[in-house]
Formats: C-alpha cells, structure tokens, sequence
C-alpha cells in the first residue's frame, strides 16, 4: 500500500513535543489554562465518542458521568476528609455501575436511537435534582469546594502539574481509540452502528458489546470528571451535572468526527480554544458571540460534513483503513 | 388537614399539565409527521415570551391578546427554519440531526442573550396574579386561565387536524409519506406547514407563560426535556396521548412537589419514564 500522504500519528507526535514543553516556556497563566481545558474537552469528547461514534448510541446526558465522578471526589474530600484516591476509584466505580444498570436495562429492551438519547438525558436530569435537592451534603446549587492536599504538597505549580496530568490522560485516552478502532472490538462496533440486526445475525453478542462501549466510556468520563474537580477546585451542578456539558461533549466530538480515533480530538482542539479566546477578547455584552458563532458552525457543519471535519483534513492523511 | 392539601396539589398538577401540554403538542407534532426530534422546541417557546413580552412593554398589549401576533411571527420564523434547516436533515443520519438542533439550540439561545441579556424579565398583569377561592382550596386565576387556553388550543388542533382537508393531509403524511406522496399530497408543503404550526403552539404557550415565569435566554431545554418526556409516555405521534402524558407529569410534579421537593418530583418523574421507555417503549396509548 503506498502512502498517498502524512499518517495522523505523525502530526500526533509533533504535537505531543510542543505540548509537553509549554510549561517549561512559562506561558501566562491563562494560556496554560485554556491549553488544558481543550485537552479535557479532547479526552471527554474521544471517551464519549467509544459509545457515541464508534457504537452509534448517541448519548446527551454525559455530563452525569462528568457529575458523579466530579462530586464523589469533592465528597470524599470535602466531607469525609478521605483520601484522593478513594474518591476516584468510587467515582469510576459508581459510574460503571449506573452504566451497566441503564445500558443493560435500554439495551436489553430495544431502547435505541432518539430513545436512548432520552433516557441519558433523563439519567443526568435526575443526577442534577439529587445534587440540588440534598444540599446538605452536595452544597446544593451553590456547589461544593475541593481541597486537594495531595496537590499542593508537590515541588511544582499545581496548574502545571494538572496540565501534565490531563496531557497524560489525553494521550492515553486517544491511543485506546485507537486500538480499540482497529481491534475486534472496534469492527464489531461498526457493525453494531451500521446495522444491529445484521450484526446480531452474524454472530455478534450486540447486548455485550454496546454494554461494554457504554461502561469504558462512562468510567473514562467520570475519570475527566475527578480531574475537572481536582483542577478547578470548585464544582457547581449546573457546570458539571448540566445539560449544556453533554450538549458540548456530544457536539463537538460529532463535529470532528466521532467514528474515527483522532476526530473527537480534533474537534475540540479546534472548537475550544477559540471559544475560550474569543470569549475573552470580546467579554462584556458579546459573551455569547463565541458560543453563538459555535451554534452557526454546528449548523453547517452537520450539513456539508455529516461525518465531521476529518474529511475535510483527511485528503492529507493517509486512509488507515486501506492498510488493513 | 392533608386531604385539602393533596386535593389542592391535584388542582396544582393539572393547571401545570395546562402549560406542559402546549409545549408538547408542538414537539409531537412535528415528530408525528417528521420522525425527526425538535430538541430547539424550547427556544421557540423562549423567543416566543420574549417577543410577547416585547409586544407588551413596547405597545402595551396584553400578552394573552397578543398570542396571535406572536403566533404569526412563530409560524413564519417556523417555516423558514423548516425550509432551510430542517427539510435537509431528513435524509441525514440521527448523529447529524442532533448536532443541527443543538446548534440551533446555541444560536437561538445566545441571540437572545446578545439581544436581550440575561436578566430574568417578567410582566405582571393584574388579574393573572389574582385567585379565587372556593371554600378550602385556592385556584390562581392566571393559571387557571392558561390552562383553559391550552386546553382550548388543543381542541383547536384535534379538530384541525380531524375535519380539514390541510388536517387530513398531514395526518395522511403522518401515517405514511409515500402513500400520501402517491396520491397526490405535495408533502413537502405539508411538512413546511407541520413545523410552522408546531412553532406557531410555542406562541401560546409563550402567551400564557409570560405573566406566570420569568424569561431568560437559557429558559428553553427545561421545557423540551419535560415536553420529550410527556410525549414518550403519552407515545411518539399520539395526540390524545400527548394530553394523557401531560395530566401525568402535571401530577407527579405538583403533588410529590408539595409532599416531598420539587426536585425529588422531578427526580421521580425522571426515573418513572427511564422505566416506561424500557418496559413499554411505545408509550401508554401507542401500539
């Protein structure tokens, strides 16, 4: 097979060396802080896409699984002055539990298509009114501090060791889309999205396999949950249990294209940076532009790139697929 | 004591269902002849208010006797958004529909925000904030008021859509499309008229909402989740259904509401359709 131009891994690895030396080029606070708010973005968006994109079960109620991991750190830590590492294995823990109940009970009964988009909506709505209603221990709406001591105990900036943080976890999270795209697992997705009843004709155990799309992706998302809490140290519902969180996860994970591995990633590199640039830049009275210019493009986008923005990079790329 | 306070709660629910009906008539109205899932429908209902509530500080009319201007201008900003958003997506995948309305979501919900900012703006009408009493229950005659426009409205259509010929062939395009193609209904008009009409019940709703809640840009989704949910329970398209639904989370909501918390109602709501989705996918009335 020739190669017809440049793999992505390779724009992949250029990509790694600059982001791991920006701390050392002591940027502003508030670039540090945009790049790594865009890598979270790009972890969420790459685990929601293992069962939104790859298995075609579109979810808009992640940001329940941003919640629970989210609040049961801020819990553990804040209320039972536990340790860290307690509150994200809960976090992750309870997670796949609430997937494996939902996911087994929806995809058990047929529970597809706008149907499963409704039921993970209702899941985070009934998250958010528990965070609201037992304010006692969730701080309700006024949310929830949390003090992470293990932090500042390091030799280094907090912030920069998040950003090594979440840089680290991007990474790894985009090298298992990948090797679960080009794995059994990864084609009998594709099957699953492109046609159940084929696929179940074939062999394949639907139920097992979309259950396990669902779990993997809500753990890793809880997992971006703990990290969102532990890097802003403050956590309200309506910024981690909201609908608009799932709304953004799920958007701009379509937008790049959430089939393929590097999409998700690619979305959000683009997409929030420039929401939060701009945003600053204008502020005041023209906050919404940025978000309001975002709507526009998700608009067009969906019409002249059903698959998401890949395509139009991915004359560039070589087909990975063509390799086998 | 308890047994005023629940039939005071019940009265509550179903002058709550009045509102939630309205809503969801649109939405289901449009998924009835569309198999396509409005999830924008809330910011319609939220541009609706503001426009009402524009109509009543710039000229003073009252928002229940604006209700027909603001209808009007619902139903053209409807078709046009059908016409050139919403008639592409048919032929696309679900992936592709949502990404679409949850743009229209943000661009709706941020021009508003850049148009009319984002403080909670409400109209006060004098007799809407009123209530009377019968012996030992109160009944808000705002509400009461909404609900009977609603429930009228509902009338409306049901027989809109029963004894016309335009009813007729959207309920044929409902039914099946190729079918209806076939003998001779231009269904592309119908849809265009489906949408305006699904947009124009958000200028209702907006009209008897306006005196009751406040209205910011970020008022919509709230409206559309308890609208997708009435309509799943009530069954994806069923009319009679759809009013059925709303009498249900009308309830649920106003009587756990006032037993409990309105967000363990809600929680409860919630929960009860993820357990109706799975156990009876179809709805209470759908086949």
């Amino acid at each position: 097979m020739e190669k017809k131009g440049t793999s992505p891994l390779i724009f992949l690895f250029i990509a790694i060396l600059i982001a791991s030396i920006i701390p050392i080029l002591s940027p502003p606070y508030y670039v540090l802080h945009i790049v790594t708010v865009s890598l979270l973005f790009a972890y969420l968006c790459t685990s929601w896409a293992l069962v939104g994109g790859y298995a075609g079960q579109v979810s808009l109620g992640h940001s329940a699984f941003v919640g629970i991991g989210a609040y049961l750190t801020a819990i553990i830590l804040y209320r039972f002055k536990l340790s860290l590492l307690l509150g994200v294995s809960l976090g992750i823990l309870t997670a796949i539990g609430i997937a494996l109940v939902l996911g087994y009970a929806c995809f058990k009964f047929g529970v597809r298509g706008p149907y499963f988009t409704f039921s993970t909506m209702a899941l985070a709505e009934i998250l958010y009114m528990l965070v609201i209603s037992r304010r006692e221990i969730t701080g309700g709406a006024l949310g929830i501090v949390v003090p992470v001591e293990a932090l500042r105990k390091l030799p280094i900036n907090p912030k920069i060791a998040c950003y090594y943080i979440i840089l680290f976890m991007f990474l790894a999270v985009v090298f298992l889309a990948r090797k679960i795209q080009y794995s059994k697992l990864g084609y009998y997705l594709v099957a699953i999205r492109e046609d159940e009843e084929a696929a179940e004709a074939c062999g394949i155990n639907v139920l097992k396999y979309k259950l396990l799309a669902l779990c993997l992706s809500s753990a890793l998302t809880a997992l971006g949950g703990v990290f969102y809490a532990i890097y802003y140290g403050y956590i309200t519902p309506d910024g981690v249990l909201s609908l608009s969180l799932s709304f953004q996860i799920a958007t701009t994970s379509l937008v790049g294209g959430a089939k393929i591995w590097f999409g998700p990633a690619l979305g959000a590199l683009l997409v929030i940076p420039f929401t939060e640039i701009t945003r600053s830049l204008l502020g005041g009275t023209f906050i919404g532009v940025p978000l309001l210019l975002y709507g526009i493009l998700l608009v067009i986008v969906a019409r002249v790139a059903p698959n998401g923005i890949y395509e139009i990079f991915s004359k560039y790329f070589v087909k990975e697929e063509e390799r086998g | 004591m308890s047994s005023t306070i629940l039939l005071q709660a019940i009265i509550n629910g179903l002058l709550l269902a009045g509102i939630y009906m309205i809503v969801s008539l649109g939405l289901n109205l449009i998924y009835g002849v569309m198999r396509i899932v409005n999830y924008s429908q809330g910011e319609l209902l939220m541009f609706g208010m503001y426009f009402s509530y524009w109509l009543f500080v710039l000229t003073g009319i009252n928002t229940y006797l604006s209700i027909p201007i603001v209808c009007g201008i619902l139903f053209i900003l409807g078709a046009l958004l059908h016409m050139y958003i919403v008639e592409p997506l048919l032929k696309l995948p679900y992936q592709s529909q949502v990404v679409t309305f949850v743009g229209l979501i943000y661009s709706l919900q941020y021009t508003a925000l850049l148009l009319w900012s984002p403080n909670y703006r409400n109209v006060i009408i004098e007799f809407a904030s009123k209530s009377i009493r019968l012996s030992v229950i109160t009944i808000p005659l705002g509400r009461l008021l909404a609900a009977l426009i609603s429930f009228f409205s509902a009338l409306f259509l049901y027989i809109f859509l029963k004894k016309t010929t335009l009813g007729l062939f959207i309920r044929a395009t409902s039914q099946d499309p190729v079918a209806a193609l076939m003998l001779g209904i231009d269904i592309k008009k119908v849809r265009i008229l489906t949408f305006a009409i699904g947009s124009a019940l958000m200028g209702i709703g907006a009209g008897i909402m306006l005196p009751l809640y406040y209205v910011y840009p970020f008022i919509g989704t709230y409206y559309t989740i308890i609208a997708l949910i009435i309509i799943t329970l009530g069954g994806l398209g069923n009319f009679l259904g759809t009013i059925i639904g709303s009498i249900i989370i009308g309830l649920v909501e106003a009587v756990f509401g006032t037993f409990i918390n309105v967000e363990i109602a809600l929680a409860i709501a919630f929960l009860v359709f993820i357990f109706l989705l799975i156990v009876r996918p179809t709805g209470i009335l759908g086949e």
